[in-house]
């Protein structure tokens, strides 16, 4: 019960700082702002959550600890937007590409989704979600890529307050080629 | 000062998003093209918004432009990842030089 409050403050607070943003920092419409960041926060206990959620998230830390590892994030895109440009801009365009796949440690929900994304912005490595693994598709074959991934990992299952667990799915980690395939 | 900073910011920028087109366009494949569009744009973007905010009227306002480079990488993270969910669906083999 305490907890429900506190998240739905928590909510609260998230929504009534975006309204605040949203209207420039205007004093005189945060009131009308509370009234719909209030009905906002609520919206959670009356839709249900969806399925594979295991707990409902708790808005604000994420958001905190997000902020927190914020600038960890923004160096990292830095540096793989430099590097993706420099590919770009050399007249040899140097790619080796390859695929492979990552076991997730980390439970079902938008923490993976939110691991993809990190992931596509980091330097020459794109990822979506597939199951219980991650399929990478990186720029230079030549690299390992599993301590950076581990590492991340850990970050976001600390964002999103979740543990991480033993990966779901059996071994193999670089990706096999499975029936007919057509050139891109 | 400041001016002169949020005018190499801008132009940073757009140079980023150059690179971004050009890698559009030259790279072989589906998945190599959606590495210069979420990676290059992104960063190009993030310097634009980081010129404007040093140029913005209020906190608010600088806040406001930080949130709208935050929704556009989560729009462009989605978009990417649909983008090569599809290409993976459609079995399309990663070019491999």
């Amino acid at each position: 019960m305490i907890l429900q409050l506190a998240r739905l403050l928590g909510r609260f607070a998230v929504f009534w700082g975006v309204w605040w943003l949203l209207t420039d920092g205007r004093t005189d419409g945060l009131v009308f702002g509370a009234a719909f960041a209030a009905v906002a926060a609520a919206m959670p206990l009356v839709i249900v959550e969806p399925r594979g959620t295991d707990r409902p998230l708790a808005l604000l830390p994420t958001v905190l600890r997000g902020l927190l590892l914020l600038p960890f994030f923004l160096w990292q895109s830095l540096y793989g937007g430099i590097d993706v440009a420099a590919r770009a801009f050399k007249p040899r365009l140097p790619l080796t590409p390859t695929l492979f796949d990552y076991r997730l440690r980390l439970p079902p929900g938008p923490a993976p989704v939110m691991l993809a994304s990190l992931v596509s912005l980091m330097p020459g490595t794109l990822a979506i979600v597939s199951g219980a693994r991650l399929r990478v598709h990186v720029l230079d074959a030549g690299r390992d890529y599993q301590d950076e991934l581990e590492l991340l990992e850990a970050q976001v299952a600390w964002i999103f307050g979740v543990a991480l667990q033993a990966p779901r799915t059996p071994a193999p980690t670089r990706w096999v080629s499975s029936g007919p395939e057509t050139d891109a | 000062m400041t001016d002169s900073l949020a005018i190499a910011l801008l132009l940073a920028g757009a140079g980023f998003f150059l690179a971004g087109t050009l890698g559009l366009l030259r790279f072989p494949d589906v998945y190599t093209r959606l590495h210069a569009l979420t990676k290059a744009d992104n960063l190009g973007l993030g310097l634009i918004v980081l010129g404007l905010m040093l140029r913005a009227e209020s906190g608010a306002a600088a806040g406001k432009l930080l949130v709208i480079w935050l929704l556009v990488l989560t729009a462009s993270a989605a978009a990417s990842q649909l983008v090569a969910s599809w290409a993976r669906a459609r079995r399309i083999r990663p070019w491999q030089g």
